[in-house]
Order: C-alpha cells, then sequence, then structure tokens
C-alpha cells in the first residue's frame, strides 16, 4: 500500500484530522486512491476516528459500494435494488454468473472478472440495470442475459479492454 | 424506585416504572421469551420473540421496547402473542441447524445414540458444544417448537437453502473460539463489547441476507484489542463464542460466587465447577441494571489451583536439601526454632492476597506468641502509599465512595497507570460514565492507554511531575475563586498553607514542568471545580515513582477544595493492586513493604525474591536470616531458599473474606477440597502455636476468627458470614443492624474537623546535564507478585508482557538514530545497563520508559542479562539517562 505509485494512507488521512462525521467521505477518497478499502486502512481510520476497527469494517460493508478486496478487471455491477428485483434481477445474476463461469463469491480466483451487487441505482426506468466497467447496460431482461454473458466474456479475454 | 402496578395474565404486580416490560416481567417472576434483549446491555429489538398483547395498543408490541407504566394490562400468553413467537422462532430456526430442536424424539436421544432421522452430527443440538446450556435452545423447548410445523424451511438464505455459506471456525483465540454459523444475529456480543468492556471488537457486517457478525476484516479477536473478559461470552445465546478450554466440557454440575483473589476491584466470579474442578468462570450478572463483569485474569487466571506442581505436603531442610516432612514434624521443629526468637527475633511478610482471616492470624501470632512487631505485607510498592494520606487528611485510611457509583459520575479525574490493565473493572465503570451516562473524564497519564482514548481531556505530564501538575489545577482553581469556600471554611483545617504553597504554581509555570498545556491545566481544573464534585481516581502509577505519599496528599487536597466528599459518584477512589491490601490495613499492618528485620524470616504466601523491586536486598536478608518459613502453594523461588516450607491452600479451597478498594467486606468460599495436605495459613498457624505450648491461637475454622476480628476492629463490627452472604457489606459497619456505609462522609464531616495536607514543592525535573538528555522512568509492569497468579501467568495472557521492557517514542529515536528491536546500552549518572529498545508512541518525547517484568521463571530473574537490568533499574525509578546502540 505504501509502495511508489500509491499514496500512503496517512497522507490520504490527514485532511480529516479532528473532523466529525467523515467517515463515509473517508471511504470514498481511500477507495479513489487505491481501488477499494483496504484492511490495512482499517486501524488508520479508527485512530483517526476513535472508533474501533470492526466498527470501521462494519459501516464499510453496510455500503454495498465500498469494496474490500481489489477490484477485477473487469467489473459488473448489478443493481438488485427493487424495481429491477421485480423485472428479474436475480435471475440475470445467476445467468450472468453461471455463463460467465464466476463461483458463489462472485469473484474470479484471478480476479479477471467479478460481479458486484449495487442497490437501487436511481435509474429504475431503464431496468434491470447492469453496468460493465462503469457502463450502463439498460433493460437487460433475463432474454438479453446470455448475450451479455457473452459480450462481457469477450472483454474478459481482452484483459479488461 | 418509583414504582407502578401492572397487570401480567390476570395478576396484579408492583413493578419499577419506566424500565423495558420484560425485564419487570422477569423480576415478577413472569417469563416472557426473548433472545436480544439482555438486562444490562442497551434494547436492540432485533429478535421480536418478546411480543405481548397489551390493552388498548395496537397489534403485538415487543415488551423489550415498551416501558412499564402504570395501569397497564398485559396478556404474554394469547393464541395470538403464541402463534406469532412461533412463527418469529421457525424463521430463526430456518437459519440454525434445528434437526434436534424440531424433532418430536428430543428425550430420547443421547449423544451417543443413533439419530433415527438420520440428522448429520452438526446439525443436532447433541452433538453441539452449548447442549443443555444454551439458551435458544431452552426457549424453542418453551415454546415447544417441535410440536409446530416449521415455516421457513428450504429458503435461498435458510441453512438447508443453496445459498448456505458454512463460516470457518475461529480456533486461533487462547480464550474464545469462535463459531459463528449457529449464530441468530442478536447483537449482544455487539453491545456487550463494546457497553461493558469498552471495546467493539464484534460489529454487524453487510446487511440484509449477507448480515453476519464479524470482527474487522474477520481477523482473530486478539488482532481487534481483545483481551478475553468474556463479556461476549456470557451474553451469546448460542453456541457461537465459547470459553476454550471448557468448551467441551458441557454444562456445570455445581455452581458458586465467590470473590476474585487478584485485585483490589473484589469482582464476584461465578465459579462453575465439575468434579472439585473449576470448569469455567462466568456469568455477567446485572445488579440493578449495570452489568457486573470480571476481566480477563479474574476469568482465566484461576486455573492455579489445579496446578500440577502446587506443593502438597511439608518440606524441611535435611541435609541441605528440603525433604517432605509430616505436618506434626515440620510444625513441631518451627515451633522449637521459633522458640528461640520470641521477643522482637521474628520478621514477617504477608501477601496483601491472604484473606482477613489468615492476615489476622498471622499478625495474632506474630504479636502474641512471638512478641514481635516486625510485620510488612509486600506487595507493590506505592500501595500502602494510595491511602495514608487519607488517614492523615480524614481519619479514614481508605476510598470515600463505591466502584459502581463511579458508573454514573458526573466528572472524573484519572491519575495513574493504565487503570484498565491493573483494576479492568472499575476503569469499564469509568469508561461507561463517560462514554454512556454523559460523564466528562479528565486523564491525566503520561503515557497513551485505554483511558485516555476515552478522555475529554488528556493530561500527558513527564513522569514524576504529579504534584506540580495537582499543585497548577488548585492554582486555577483558588485564583478563578472556584473552591467550595464555605465549606473549607466551615470544616477544614491548614487551607490557608496550602493555599500560599499553590500560589506560585500558575498554568504556566505548572506547564513548563509537566509538559502539560497550560490552557489544557485550566480547563480541567474549571471542569473539576463545579457544584456536585468530582471523583478522584488513582492507583499506585503515581506512587511508585516520587516522595510516594505527595501526590495523593495533593488529590486529596483537590477533593476538599472542590467539596467533592460524601456525593455518590465524587470522592476519593484509591484503586488497591491487591485483592486484600485494604483487609490488611484495616486489621492493622502498615508496614511499607520493605524486608522485616529479624534473625528468623517468615513469609507468607509471596514471593519476595522473585517479585519485590527490591530483590536483591530480600536475597540478602534471606540468605543471612538464621531460620526461614515459607507458607506458598508452590516451589517459589523464595521457598527453594527456606529451611521449611509448609503448604499453603489457595484461596479456592478455603473460606474467608477480603476487602476490596471500596471498603467492601466480601466472601470468599471453599468451593473444592484442599490440595494434598495444604492448609489454610489460620490452620498453620493453630498448629505451630499448639506447638508451642501457646493458647493465642486456637483457631478452629475461619468463621470463629472473623467473628475474633468484628470484635476487635470497631469498623467491622455489625458484620458476620451471615450478612454477607448476599452481598458484601462496606464499612463502617458499627453494629449489627448497620446497612453499611457506601459514601463516606454523605452526613457531613461531624467533628473533629479534616486537614488540608502540605505537600513539599514539586521538583523540576528537566534535565540539566546536557550529557543525559532523556529521562528514564522506571516502574514494574502489571504486578502479579502473589506466587499463585505467577502461576497463572504462564497462560498465553500474560505472555506479551515479557516484551516490550524499554520504549522510546519514534521521533526520540531518530535524534539518536536508533532503530526498532536495536539492542541498545542504557546510561546514567550512577551506572549503565543493556536492553532491547521497542519503539512506540504513547509516551510524551524526551522519556525512556523501562517496564520491569514479573516472570514466571525465577531462573531467568536470578541470573542473565534480564537480572543485570533488574538489578539496574531497582535502584533508578528517575534518573536522568541516555541511550547508545551497544556496539
Ligand atoms: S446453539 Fe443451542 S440450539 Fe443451536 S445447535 Fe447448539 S445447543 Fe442446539
Ligand atoms: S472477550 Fe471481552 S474484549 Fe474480547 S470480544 Fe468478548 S467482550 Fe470483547
Ligand atoms: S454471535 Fe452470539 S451474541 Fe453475537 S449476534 Fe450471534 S448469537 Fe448473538
Ligand atoms: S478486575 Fe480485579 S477483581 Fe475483577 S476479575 Fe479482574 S482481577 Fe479480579
Ligand atoms: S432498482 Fe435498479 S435502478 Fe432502481
Ligand atoms: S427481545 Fe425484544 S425484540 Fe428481541
Amino acid at each position: 500500500m505504501t509502495s511508489d505509485h500509491l499514496e500512503p494512507i496517512e497522507a490520504i488521512l490527514r485532511p480529516y484530522q479532528g473532523r466529525k462525521g467523515v467517515l463515509l467521505e473517508v471511504f470514498h477518497r481511500v477507495q479513489e486512491a487505491y481501488g477499494y478499502v483496504p484492511q490495512a486502512a482499517m486501524e488508520p481510520i479508527a485512530k483517526l476516528l476513535n472508533l474501533h476497527p470492526s466498527t470501521v469494517y462494519g459501516s464499510l460493508t453496510f455500503y454495498t459500494e465500498f469494496r474490500t478486496a481489489p477490484p477485477p478487471r473487469v467489473l459488473v455491477g448489478m443493481c438488485l435494488g427493487p424495481t429491477c428485483h421485480i423485472r428479474g434481477a436475480e435471475t440475470v445474476k445467476d445467468i450472468l454468473q453461471r455463463r460467465l463461469g464466476l463461483p458463489a463469491s462472485g469473484h474470479n480466483d484471478d480476479n479477471s472478472c467479478g460481479i458486484h451487487v449495487i442497490q437501487c441505482a436511481g435509474h429504475c426506468q431503464y431496468a434491470p440495470l447492469v453496468y460493465v466497467n462503469g457502463e450502463a447496460r439498460r433493460e437487460v431482461t433475463v432474454g438479453g442475459a446470455a448475450a451479455l454473458a457473452d459480450e462481457v466474456s469477450a472483454v474478459v479475454a481482452r484483459g479488461g479492454r | 424506585m418509583e414504582t407502578v402496578t401492572i397487570t401480567i395474565d390476570g395478576e396484579q404486580y408492583q413493578v419499577e416504572r419506566g424500565i423495558p416490560l420484560v425485564l419487570a416481567a422477569e423480576r415478577a417472576g413472569v417469563r416472557i421469551p426473548h433472545l436480544c434483549f439482555h438486562e444490562g446491555l442497551s434494547v436492540f429489538a432485533g429478535c421480536r420473540l418478546c411480543v405481548v398483547q397489551i390493552d388498548g395498543a395496537r397489534g403485538l408490541p415487543t415488551s423489550c421496547t415498551t416501558p412499564t407504566a402504570d395501569g397497564q394490562v398485559v396478556w404474554t400468553k394469547t393464541p395470538e402473542v403464541l402463534d406469532m413467537q412461533r412463527g418469529v422462532m421457525s424463521l430463526i430456526l430456518a437459519d440454525h441447524p434445528d434437526r434436534c430442536l424440531s424433532c418430536h424424539r428430543q428425550e430420547h436421544c443421547g449423544i451417543d445414540g443413533i439419530c433415527l432421522r438420520d440428522a448429520v452430527v452438526t446439525y443436532r443440538c447433541l452433538t453441539c458444544a452449548k447442549n443443555k446450556r444454551c439458551e435458544f435452545q431452552s426457549t424453542s423447548e418453551e415454546l415447544e417448537m417441535h410440536k409446530y410445523p416449521m415455516r421457513y424451511y428450504q429458503e435461498r438464505h435458510s441453512w438447508y437453502g443453496p445459498d448456505h455459506q458454512e463460516r470457518a471456525v475461529g480456533r486461533s483465540n487462547p480464550f474464545i473460539e469462535l463459531d459463528f454459523n449457529e449464530c441468530i444475529l442478536c447483537a449482544r456480543c455487539v453491545r456487550a463489547c463494546d457497553e461493558v468492556r469498552g471495546l467493539s471488537c464484534y460489529e454487524l457486517t453487510y446487511k440484509g441476507p449477507d448480515s453476519r457478525i464479524d470482527t474487522s476484516f474477520g481477523l482473530p479477536l486478539q488482532a481487534v484489542g481483545c483481551d478475553g473478559c468474556g463479556a461476549c461470552v456470557d451474553v451469546c445465546p448460542v453456541a457461537c463464542i465459547l470459553d476454550k478450554p471448557s468448551k467441551w466440557q458441557g454444562p456445570a454440575q455445581r455452581t458458586v460466587t465467590t470473590t476474585c483473589p487478584f485485585c483490589g476491584d473484589g469482582c464476584q466470579l461465578v465459579v462453575e465447577l465439575q468434579q472439585e474442578r473449576i470448569l469455567r468462570v462466568g456469568g455477567v450478572k446485572a445488579v440493578e441494571g449495570v452489568p457486573m463483569v470480571t476481566c480477563s485474569r479474574g476469568r482465566n487466571g484461576l486455573g492455579y489451583v489445579h496446578d500440577a506442581r502446587r506443593l502438597t505436603q511439608p518440606l524441611v531442610r535435611r541435609d541441605g536439601r528440603l525433604q517432605p516432612a509430616s505436618w506434626d514434624e515440620a510444625a513441631a521443629l518451627v515451633a522449637s526454632r521459633f522458640a528461640g526468637y520470641r521477643n522482637g527475633g521474628l520478621g514477617a511478610a504477608i501477601s496483601p492476597q491472604l484473606t482477613n482471616e489468615e492476615s489476622y492470624a498471622v499478625q495474632k501470632f506474630v504479636r502474641t506468641v512471638m512478641e514481635s512487631e516486625n510485620i510488612s505485607v509486600t506487595g507493590i510498592e506505592g500501595d500502602r502509599a494510595l491511602v495514608a494520606p487519607l488517614e492523615a487528611a480524614l481519619g479514614v485510611g481508605a476510598g470515600t465512595g463505591s466502584l459502581e457509583d463511579l458508573a454514573a459520575a458526573k466528572r472524573i479525574f484519572m491519575m495513574g497507570s493504565d487503570i484498565v490493565s491493573t483494576n479492568a473493572v472499575a476503569g469499564w465503570q469509568i469508561r461507561r460514565a463517560a462514554r454512556m451516562n454523559g460523564g466528562r473524564l479528565i486523564v491525566a497519564s503520561p503515557r497513551a492507554n485505554e483511558m485516555t482514548k476515552w478522555a475529554e481531556t488528556w493530561l500527558q505530564y513527564r513522569p514524576g511531575t504529579e504534584t506540580a501538575l495537582l499543585a497548577g489545577l488548585l492554582n486555577v482553581m483558588v485564583t478563578e475563586s472556584l473552591v467550595n469556600a464555605e465549606l473549607i471554611e466551615a470544616n477544614c483545617e491548614g487551607y490557608d498553607a496550602v493555599q500560599a504553597a499553590v500560589a506560585g504554581f500558575d498554568p504556566e509555570r505548572s506547564a513548563a514542568i509537566t509538559g502539560v498545556a497550560a490552557e489544557d491545566i485550566r480547563r480541567a481544573a474549571r471542569t473539576l471545580a463545579t457544584a456536585g464534585g468530582a471523583a478522584f481516581v488513582y492507583d499506585a502509577g503515581i506512587t511508585q515513582h516520587t516522595g510516594a505519599t505527595g501526590a495523593v496528599a495533593a488529590l486529596v487536597n483537590l477533593a476538599l477544595a472542590t467539596g467533592s466528599l460524601g456525593a455518590a459518584g465524587a470522592g476519593l477512589f484509591p484503586l488497591r493492586d491487591s485483592s486484600n491490601q485494604q483487609g490488611a490495613e484495616d486489621l492493622g499492618y502498615r508496614g511499607h513493604g520493605g524486608v522485616p528485620a529479624g534473625r528468623a524470616l517468615l513469609i507468607a504466601g509471596s514471593d519476595p525474591l522473585a517479585t519485590e523491586l527490591d530483590r536483591t536486598g530480600w536475597a540478602a536478608a534471606v540468605r543471612a536470616a538464621e531460620f526461614v518459613v515459607v507458607f506458598d502453594s508452590f516451589l517459589t523461588a523464595t521457598a527453594a531458599e527456606a529451611d521449611v516450607v509448609l503448604p499453603l491452600s489457595s484461596f479456592a479451597e478455603q473460606d474467608g473474606t477480603r476487602t476490596n478498594s471500596e471498603r467492601r467486606v466480601q466472601r470468599s468460599r471453599a468451593i473444592i477440597p484442599p490440595v494434598g495436605e495444604s492448609r489454610p495459613l489460620w490452620a498453620g498457624f493453630a498448629a505451630i502455636a499448639s506447638a508451642m505450648d501457646s493458647k493465642e491461637c486456637e483457631f478452629f475454622d475461619a468463621g470463629s476468627i472473623f467473628d475474633e476480628i468484628t470484635r476487635s476492629v470497631p469498623s467491622y463490627g455489625g458484620l458476620s458470614y451471615e450478612r454477607l452472604e448476599e452481598r458484601g457489606i462496606q464499612w463502617p459497619c458499627p453494629e449489627g443492624h448497620h446497612p453499611g456505609t457506601a459514601t463516606l462522609f454523605a452526613e457531613g464531616f461531624g467533628s473533629p474537623r479534616v486537614r488540608f495536607l502540605p505537600v513539599a514543592a514539586p521538583d523540576d525535573l528537566r534535565p540539566d546535564d546536557a550529557s543525559f538528555p532523556l529521562l528514564l522512568a522506571a516502574g514494574l509492569a502489571r504486578v502479579p507478585y502473589h506466587r499463585e497468579v505467577l502461576a497463572a501467568r504462564e497462560d498465553a495472557s500474560t505472555r506479551a508482557w515479557d516484551e516490550e521492557l524499554l520504549t522510546l517514542r519514534p521521533d526520540d529515536a531518530l535524534r539518536f538514530d536508533l532503530a526498532d528491536g536495536e539492542p541498545v546500552t542504557v546510561e546514567t549518572p550512577t551506572g549503565s545497563f543493556k536492553a532491547k529498545l521497542a519503539l512506540d508512541d504513547s509516551g510524551p518525547s524526551g522519556v525512556l520508559f523501562l517496564r520491569i517484568p514479573v516472570l514466571a521463571d525465577p531462573s531467568v530473574l536470578l541470573s542473565g542479562p534480564l537480572a543485570e537490568l533488574l538489578d539496574a533499574a531497582a535502584g533508578l525509578r528517575l534518573s536522568p539517562a541516555v541511550v547508545r546502540p551497544t556496539r
């Protein structure tokens, strides 16, 4: 984490010294810098905000948008919010997961591809909504899931580009 | 307590107003099934099992969130209620290995029986570690779940559903095993660790169907700060969190409550036994809503009583070697030799962990039979000094308040070492005051520790400058007219002199000496000097370094000046390091812990050669003595040098009483039979005295000795074992119907007047010699000097103490070009020693801390580099120093 090209955690946290109610902001900043919120950030954040590391972790995992492990090279964001759910998002997720050969954890072992669940993305008119590396795919119905899976497989094969 | 009348299932009850209905019902003898509620923890309302019907209220409210109110009419067993409760139970059961709970054959199966339903082993209560002591199991049985169909089977996330993920069992912690597979998400563990212990090792993580209890990133408990207090073990209603050593040992055969033998907090331990062996210690009990707990020492440290190395018979030195002997033989030998040392020839030292009865018996033997006054109490240096000034100023040599009142204290000033590691449970009460009850906490301590984290203001002073800091505080109070002048005028002497003495210590001067910011001193003084007074809590951390009594006297002055004596949750709270230091003093011991004079020596229950700071002085005295008798449970370093060693019964094998830091006299009970031929001290002295043809020490049992004590110590006059049966009583309790005294001076001071104490002008400890730019502060690590604790030390709880002896701030280390873990030489004006340096940013800059450990293996102490280091440190305490790499 403190390797040359990454900002050290101390530098990231410094501006928050003495401020209250900044936990989520801190998570966002750390995730921006590292792509996820690493285990090694728990102690420093806890110390900064006078919390226990487990409390920090509890808040971190409560929000699905924060990652606790490095993001996969191809990241499929799957909305399971109420509208998407009603329109069959669970089944879409199952299909994607199966066709992409992802284990129950939702991640490939080599971290080349992974599915992350998000709660309502705020675009319910396009439900079910899927993001592929941040790019939205609208109305991915159960019927369209297989086609999307093949498309994603191709991106994975190209190493994420 | 305000009461209201409520009706439960047609019966009327008088209950406390405003408490959770579920608790009121429980106290009235009506059980409402509940899983997440736990007395003493905050209300979580997550399980929905505690539903009831209340006339006039809509639906089925949860009784843990409903406060009692006058005229409530409550129904707990209507068909609607029961149906709802069974529905809730089947929801929880759907995600629980429930094959036995839902089985109609329950009663017919045994652990070795064949399950007719072919349930997998891990799905059965019968093969679960919590079987027969499981709250969830008994709740399920109470609702007769096996007679009703399960409603939510095969749901995706259920135990038997496709998405069910098994979680790995956490086995790496030495005290606690974690298996969250049975978790019912009641969050009791989360609340217990947070609210009782003051950590937050557990948290609810993720959400919805993925919710799970976890530590930060699933780390083992020891990696997230857990010290094994077991508060979480006691509250978990299922088999997730269990004491590791006894996990698979099943339920207790017998349970006895006794007093912890370790520190002066005097916690009540609920000891579970099987076959005359201690199985486990536990049981968070709430007393009037405040959780009563134990620390890791009390919970995990009792195993020593079953240690195979316990002494089981007397040893007598023959041909230069200690050899087994009978009690008669040993007693006769001691009697014949002791006869030659009557009238001052004998010096005696006792451990401050002995019971009152034992201390009394030794004292009586030494004073009446041996006609000697040379008796001292061993133990942590400075412990006696904690109360001597109170005796001088107030006429009472003890703390003035109650420990449990600390949890509700409004203002707390704490000074000393890391109280959470020395007097854990008192520390947690203070933390509770600060964290949950709006108490304002000011901590004065040289190093960061758990308490400084919870403090509103942390006064980080340089070690040894306690009196300068306290003078600064009083100075602010005087100059800003914050003192309670009326009270001082009416009741106190000596104020003018003290006022004059602190006049020169304005916050700026105090700041220059102590290293604390002047503004912080002002702020702290203003906080403390407000109506209602403050609690002044301190321990031997402040009496180890400098003119021992100075800082305590200054604290007494502050308490008087702020008018803090007499109110609950305020006053002076000396926290004693050992379980019966207070009792020994009540019985008249005034020894300061030095080596007692005498040609013959009697050492009872302590191991000064291994554990006193002045080990060298003790070793010389033992070697020089003509005849040495040691009473101990183990063959300690000191016992190995003795002429006669007598086997001592441990705290678990004898009746008696101990008096804790808050003057509470509590019963200590015989819970197992004596190991081998070991005896309580009083029985040993009865034998020796009778062999000396003395009638002075005819002791038959602990109870009759206690009666003798109550006749000779006026403040114990109204006590008896019978009265102490339920809960201890705080002295003074002069006569049989007196309820005891929770807070001293609650009725005012009366006469004679109390006294402010003169405090010598504090030294300015800033180094003035450029060749020794650092300050070396040497102090004992948490001091388990009693041999019993030493045996317990060999468990993992204390192993870490032997590391990190010498610490320095990283920025200071940079100045001297030193690295973490580097071997260094510390030089002082009087000598030098070698040690390994550890970097640690918890202390003030410019200070080298040396922690003097107490090790289980005496051979390490008596020779080798550590011995050299300890000898050097014994003469140092506070000294200018310089540190260089060892080349
Ligand atoms: S935790 Fe309790 S209810 Fe669950 S399997 Fe074990 S004994 Fe049975
Ligand atoms: S044992 Fe004590 S410190 Fe450890 S997790 Fe449980 S409650 Fe917290
Ligand atoms: S681990 Fe035990 S106490 Fe903690 S939430 Fe689960 S069942 Fe409750
Ligand atoms: S705080 Fe003291 S008395 Fe209480 S359990 Fe711990 S060592 Fe024993
Ligand atoms: S529910 Fe998926 S976008 Fe709102
Ligand atoms: S006990 Fe009331 S909701 Fe759990």
